[in-house]
């Protein structure tokens, strides 16, 4: 899975702490989450799209092995 | 809030752990066992110095407003449970394996005490693992 949370997270000047603190999660997972090495809940990956301006769809990016 | 009550409990607890183990190293100087006195001295001091560090950190997160518990560490906790609730079961049954050459008392503690290690260690692990679903 690959994500554009860096991309989106830089575009608002916002730092991982920053991000974490308007999600409500630890810096790590938002360290993880950026990597495509944590897959969130529904919950939370529609929660970091709102908080990032943008949609799940535009954030998390599946690959065909993903679906495997 | 929630964050501050978990802070309270882990100090709470290691306060505990750290009074017995002193407590447990003066009796072992008093009985002049003094290399077991210094083993647990350390053990002791390691905890503290370790402790310390995750605090500060933990502390810093508080006041930046960031929670100590989240999704992905509820989700390592559940995991290591997991894990670790299988290790024990291999750690029981080779305590029972070799009963008639230990104490009851032995048993039981090296018993709890691995379920302790099993569970943090299958933490520790499963902390740093990518791609936890």
């Amino acid at each position: 899975m690959k994500t554009r949370i860096k991309e989106y997270r830089a575009r608002l000047n916002l730092t991982q702490a920053q991000l974490a603190q308007k999600v409500g999660v630890r810096r790590e997972t938002i360290v993880f989450l950026e990597k495509g090495e944590y897959n969130p809940s529904l919950k939370l990956a529609a929660k970091v799209a709102r908080n990032l301006n943008t949609t799940v769809n535009e954030l998390f990016i599946l690959e065909d092995h993903d679906y495997d | 809030m929630k964050s501050k009550i978990i802070l309270v409990l882990c100090v709470s607890i290691l306060a505990v752990i750290v009074l017995g183990l002193s407590i447990a190293a003066i009796r072992l100087l008093g009985s002049n066992n003094i290399i077991s006195a210094l083993l647990v001295t350390a053990g002791a001091l390691s905890l503290i110095i370790i402790s310390y560090n995750v605090l500060k950190r933990e502390i810093g997160y508080l006041k930046e407003g960031i929670p100590i518990d989240d999704e992905r560490s509820k989700k390592t906790r559940m995991y290591a449970a997991g894990y670790s609730y299988f290790i024990s079961i291999y750690i029981w049954l080779s305590l029972l394996i070799f009963q008639r050459f230990l104490d009851r008392d032995d048993i039981l503690i090296t018993g709890l005490i691995g379920m302790a290690i099993s569970f943090w260690a299958s933490w520790a692990i499963l902390s740093k693992k990518k791609g936890l679903v």
